[in-house]
C-alpha cells in the first residue's frame, strides 16, 4: 500500500541527513505503528508517506514513495486526499470551519461528493465515531478527544484508503485514549483501512499494532513484526522490559500475554512490602492549603469545593479526565487565577497577592505550553535572562540545565529544541530559585522514555525535607513511577485521594501496566519489582 | 437549526443594500428618520447572540460620532450664505497661510438643515449596511458565494478570526510572563516576538491540515484560467468605471462592460468548478417577498415625504419582521 524506495531526506543549510536509503513496503489493513525517540523523525516520516515532505515544508529528496500506486512526486497532498489523510499532532489548530459538522463536510465539499452521498457519509462517520450527540457543537467547546475524533472523521469522510496520525492519543486521559485507539482499530477490521500511527506512549498502542517502523537515531529505520523489534529495542513498554529483566524468551504485546507467560513468576513472588512513610510525613509541615475552593467559568462551575493539603516531601499526582479541573486547579495554586470561593496558602502566603520575584520563589510553575515561558531567541540568551529574572548568581540557570540535560550548543534557538529539550530549558529556569512549591502540568506530552526518565530523576532529587512537587498527567506510568500521592478529580470533584500504590491499583484505567499483569498484588514499576528481587 | 425562522443571508444583504439605496434616494429628515428607526428595529430585534452581531452596535456608535463630528464643523467653520441667522460665532482672525478658511461667523438655519440631512443620510446607509451585517452569517454567506469565489472566501473568514485567537495568546504570554517573575505590562520583545512566532506556526498547522484536506483543490482535471483573469479585469474595469462615474463623467458604457465581464466570468468559472454543497441554504417566499417590497420602498423612497409615503416607507422597511422570528441560539 506504501512503498518506500531509496528514499533519501536533507533539508537544506542542515548538515546531517534526516533519512537515507529508506525502503520498506506497508501492506494493506494494517496497524502500523511508528515509533522512535523525539526529534528522530517520526513527523517527517508520516508527512512524507502523503507528500506534505516535501511539497510543503521544502527539502531535498530522492527516491520513489508510492501510495496506492500513486507516485507522491508527482501528486500534491491535495489531490491525494481520497488516498491517504492525515490527523496532525494537534487537531485543534488544524480546524477549518467553527462546527463539527461543517468539519466533517469541508473536504467533502472540496472533492466534489453528490450532496445525497456526503449527507449519507455525514451520518455514517457521526455514528462510527460516536459523534453524534456533538454534531452542532463548537469545534472550540469540545475537549482534547473529542476533537481528536472530530479530526479523524473529518478526514474519513473523503473515504480514504490510508490514514496517517501523529500522536493522538498524547494529549488524551488513558479512557480518551483507549477510545480512539478502538476506533482506529476498528477501521482497520472492518473497513480494511491501513492505519499508520506516530505514537510515544507504546503501552497504550502495542495491542492493537500489526507492524512497527522503529526510527532510529542513527536515521536508520527498522521494519518488522512488532515481536521481532521488540525482541532488542531500546524503546519498550513497561510489559517488556519487565518480561527482559526476567529473561522471558516470549515478547509479550499485550497484559494479557504477559500474565499468562508470566504467571509462575507472580505467584512466587513476596508480597510488596512499602516503607510506610505517612507518620513520617504527619509530623512534616504543610506546604499547601487549599480550602473550599470553587472555580466558575461562567455558569459552569469548574472546580467544586476542593479541599486539599500537601505536605513536605510530597509528589502529588493530580489525575482525572480532559476537562475534570485538573489545570484550573494548578493555574489557581499558583496565583495566576481569580477564584469565587475559598482560599489558596502557599506557605501562609496567598499566592495572588505576590508578584514578581517573590511569587517565583514561592512557587515554580511550568505550563501544559511549557515553551510560553520562553522568548529569547538563542538558549544561552535564556539561561542568562532566567539569572536576571530571579536574581540569582549568573551561571546558576544554566548549571542546572547542563544537569539535566547535557550537551546543548547554548546558540540554538529554543524553539528548534525538541518537546524534551525544551521542557529540560523551562525546567531549569523554573528550578533557578528553588521555589518550595514546584507545580507541573502534563509534563510528559510528546516526551519519549528517555527524557522521561531524566524528567523523574530530576524531579525526584528536587523535593527536599522542605520542598513538595504537584503534577497533573495522565500518564500513568510517570505517575507510577513518580508520585507518592494521587487525586483523582471528576466533574471539579476529588473523588479518591490516597497513597499512590492504592489509587493506581484500584481502577483499571490507571493502573499501570506492571500492576495488571501482577494483580491483586499491589506492584506498581518495573524498577520496584526488580529492587524487591534483588534484595532476596 | 433548520426551525429558527431567519432569513437566506443573502436576503439580508439585499434588504440592506436597498435600505441603503432608498435612504440616499429619500427627501427630507422625517424619510430618512423612520428608515433609520425601522432598519435599527428589524436589527434588534432580530438579532443573535453572535459575535458577528456587535457590528450594529458599532454601527451606530460610528454614525453618531459622524453626525456629531459634521454638526460641529458646519456650526464651527461658517460659511457665507443667505438665511435667517438663528446665531453668531464671534470669528476668528486665522494667520495669512490659512486665508480662504472661516472660523466663526453667522449660523444660518438653512445651513444647519442641510448639513443635518445631508448627515443624516450617511447614518442611515450606515445603519443600514450595519443591520445587513449584523442580521446575516458571515459563514452562510460565504456558503452562497459561486464556487469560484469560495476559496477567497474561506481563506478571508479564516483572516477574521484572527485577532480573537491574538487576544488568547497574547492572555497566555502574559500569564506566562508573570511566571517568570516579570512585572512588565507590555514588551516588545516578550509579548510580540513570541506572539509572532506562535502565530506563524499556527498558521503553518492550518495550512498543511488544510493542503491535507483538498484545499485548493479542482476536481477535474482540464481547468483553464480564463474565468479567473476575466474576473480580475473585470473586476478592475469596474472599479475604474466607478472611479470615473465618482469623478462626474458619465461612463455608462465601461460600466455596463465590465459589469458583463465580472458576470460572465463568475458563469463561465462556475461551470468548470466541480465543488458540491452540503445542505445549500434555501431560498423560499419569504426571501422573494422581502426583496420585492424592499424593491418597492426604493421606488417609493423617491416621492415627496407626506403621511401615505411615511407609512409606506415604515411599513416596507419593517417586512422582515412579518416572517421572520426571533433567532434562539442553541448553545
Amino acid at each position: 500500500m506504501i512503498r518506500f524506495v531509496n528514499v533519501t531526506l536533507v533539508y537544506p543549510y542542515v548538515q546531517r541527513t534526516i533519512f537515507e536509503n529508506l525502503s520498506f513496503d506497508v501492506p494493506e489493513g494494517e496497524f502500523v505503528l511508528v515509533m522512535g525517540d523525539t526529534g528522530a523523525g517520526k513527523s517527517t516520516l508520516l508527512k512524507l508517506m502523503n507528500g506534505l515532505v516535501p511539497h510543503h515544508t521544502g527539502g531535498i529528496f530522492s527516491g520513489t514513495i508510492t501510495v496506492d500506486g500513486h507516485d507522491t512526486a508527482l501528486h500534491k497532498p491535495r489531490d491525494l486526499v481520497d488516498v491517504i489523510a492525515i490527523v496532525g499532532q494537534n487537531p485543534a489548530l488544524g480546524f477549518v470551519t467553527d462546527t463539527v459538522e461543517e468539519e466533517l463536510v469541508f473536504g467533502m465539499e472540496s472533492l466534489g461528493v453528490a450532496p445525497d452521498v456526503m449527507r449519507k457519509r455525514v451520518e455514517d462517520m457521526l455514528d462510527l465515531l460516536a459523534l453524534a450527540p456533538l454534531r452542532n457543537r463548537k469545534l472550540s467547546s469540545l475537549s482534547g478527544g473529542e476533537a481528536q475524533r472530530v479530526a479523524i472523521a473529518s478526514v474519513l469522510t473523503m473515504n480514504p484508503k490510508i490514514l496517517l496520525l501523529d500522536e493522538p492519543t498524547s494529549a488524551l486521559d488513558p479512557i480518551a485514549a483507549e477510545e480512539v485507539l478502538a476506533t482506529l482499530s476498528r477501521l482497520v477490521h472492518d473497513l480494511g483501512i491501513t492505519v499508520v500511527i506516530a505514537e510515544h506512549k507504546l503501552e497504550r498502542v502495542l495491542q492493537f499494532v500489526d507492524r512497527v517502523i522503529y526510527v532510529r537515531e542513527e536515521r536508520s529505520v527498522a521494519v518488522g513484526l512488532p515481536h521481532e523489534i521488540f525482541k532488542d529495542s531500546e524503546l519498550a513498554p513497561p510489559i517488556i522490559q519487565l518480561s527482559r529483566a526476567l529473561s522471558n524468551k516470549q515478547v509479550p504485546l499485550t497484559v494479557r500475554d504477559a500474565r499468562r507467560q508470566l504467571s509462575e513468576f507472580a505467584s512466587s513472588l513476596r508480597p510488596i512490602d512499602r516503607l510506610d512513610t505517612s507518620k513520617e510525613q504527619d509530623e512534616s509541615a504543610p506546604l499547601l492549603q487549599i480550602e473550599n475552593l470553587t472555580v466558575k467559568y461562567g455558569s459552569k462551575t469548574a472546580l467544586k469545593n476542593i479541599s486539599l493539603t500537601v505536605k513536605t516531601g510530597e509528589i502529588v499526582a493530580i489525575m482525572g479526565r480532559n476537562g475534570a479541573g485538573k489545570s484550573t486547579l494548578l493555574t489557581s495554586m499558583v496565583g495566576i487565577r481569580e477564584f469565587d470561593t475559598g482560599s489558596i496558602l502557599v506557605a501562609r502566603q496567598d499566592p495572588r497577592k505576590l508578584k514578581g520575584k517573590a511569587l517565583i520563589s514561592l512557587v515554580g510553575f511550568v505550563p501544559q505550553e511549557a515553551s510560553d515561558l520562553l522568548y529569547a531567541q538563542s538558549v544561552g540568551e535564556e539561561l542568562r535572562n532566567s539569572d536576571s529574572d530571579n536574581l540569582v548568581a549568573s551561571g546558576t540557570t544554566s548549571e542546572l540545565f547542563a544537569q539535566l540535560l547535557p550537551g546543548i550548543d547554548s546558540s540554538v534557538h529554543p524553539r528548534d529544541l525538541s518537546e524534551g529539550e525544551r521542557l529540560s530549558l523551562v525546567l531549569a529556569i523554573v528550578l533557578a530559585n528553588k521555589p518550595p512549591l514546584l507545580v507541573l502540568d502534563e509534563p510528559t506530552r510528546g516526551l519519549d522514555y528517555q527524557a522521561k526518565k531524566r524528567l523523574v530523576s530530576a524531579v525526584r532529587s528536587t523535593v527536599t525535607s522542605e520542598s513538595a512537587v504537584i503534577l497533573a498527567s495522565h500518564d500513568v506510568e510517570l505517575v507510577a513511577e513518580l508520585a507518592t500521592r494521587v487525586v483523582v478529580l471528576a466533574e471539579g470533584e476529588v473523588v479518591a485521594d490516597g497513597p499512590a500504590a492504592d489509587i493506581l491499583t484500584s481502577s483499571p484505567a490507571f493502573a499501570p501496566q506492571v500492576a495488571k499483569v501482577l494483580a491483586p498484588a499491589k506492584w506498581l514499576t518495573v524498577n520496584e519489582v526488580l529492587a524487591s528481587l534483588e534484595r532476596e | 437549526m433548520t426551525d429558527v425562522k431567519t432569513l437566506h443571508p443573502l436576503a439580508w444583504w439585499g434588504w440592506g443594500i436597498c435600505l441603503a439605496i432608498a435612504s440616499s434616494r429619500a427627501q427630507g429628515v422625517g424619510a430618512l428618520g423612520l428608515i433609520i428607526i425601522a432598519a435599527s428595529t428589524v436589527a434588534f430585534s432580530r438579532k443573535s447572540n453572535d459575535p458577528w452581531s456587535a457590528a450594529l452596535v458599532i454601527g451606530i456608535k460610528i454614525s453618531l460620532v459622524a453626525l456629531t463630528l459634521r454638526m460641529f464643523i458646519a456650526i464651527l467653520f461658517g460659511v457665507p450664505g443667505q438665511g435667517k441667522v438663528l446665531f453668531t460665532i464671534p470669528r476668528v482672525r486665522l494667520p495669512e497661510w490659512m486665508a480662504g478658511i472661516l472660523l466663526g461667523g453667522d449660523v444660518t438655519l438653512e445651513r444647519i438643515r442641510f448639513v443635518f440631512t445631508e448627515s443624516l443620510t450617511i447614518f442611515a446607509l450606515i445603519i443600514a449596511i450595519a443591520a445587513a451585517s449584523s442580521l446575516a452569517n458571515p459563514k452562510q454567506t460565504l456558503r452562497t458565494l459561486p464556487g469560484i469565489l469560495h476559496e477567497a472566501g474561506v481563506a478571508l473568514i479564516i483572516a477574521t478570526t484572527l485577532i480573537p485567537h491574538f487576544a488568547m495568546s497574547v492572555r497566555r504570554i502574559r500569564q506566562a510572563r508573570t511566571l517568570r517573575g516579570d512585572q512588565q505590562r507590555f514588551g516588545f520583545k516578550k509579548t510580540l516576538v513570541p506572539l509572532f512566532e506562535e502565530s506563524l506556526e499556527h498558521a503553518l498547522v492550518l495550512a498543511e491540515s488544510m493542503e491535507a484536506r483538498g484545499y485548493g483543490r479542482n476536481p477535474s482535471r482540464k481547468v483553464s484560467s480564463a474565468p479567473a483573469v476575466m474576473l480580475l479585469l473585470g473586476l478592475v474595469a469596474l472599479l475604474f468605471a466607478l472611479l470615473q462615474l465618482v469623478i462626474g463623467a458619465s461612463f455608462q458604457l465601461p460600466l455596463l462592460a465590465s459589469a458583463l465581464l465580472v458576470v460572465s466570468g463568475l458563469i463561465i468559472g462556475n461551470k468548470q468548478n466541480l465543488r458540491t454543497r452540503y445542505r445549500p441554504i434555501p431560498w423560499r417566499r419569504n426571501e422573494t417577498f422581502v426583496m420585492i417590497s424592499s424593491i418597492v420602498l426604493i421606488v417609493i423612497s423617491g416621492f415627496t415625504t407626506n403621511s401615505m409615503v411615511a407609512l409606506a416607507l415604515l411599513v416596507l422597511t419593517l417586512t422582515p419582521l412579518l416572517v421572520t422570528s426571533r433567532e434562539v441560539n442553541p448553545s
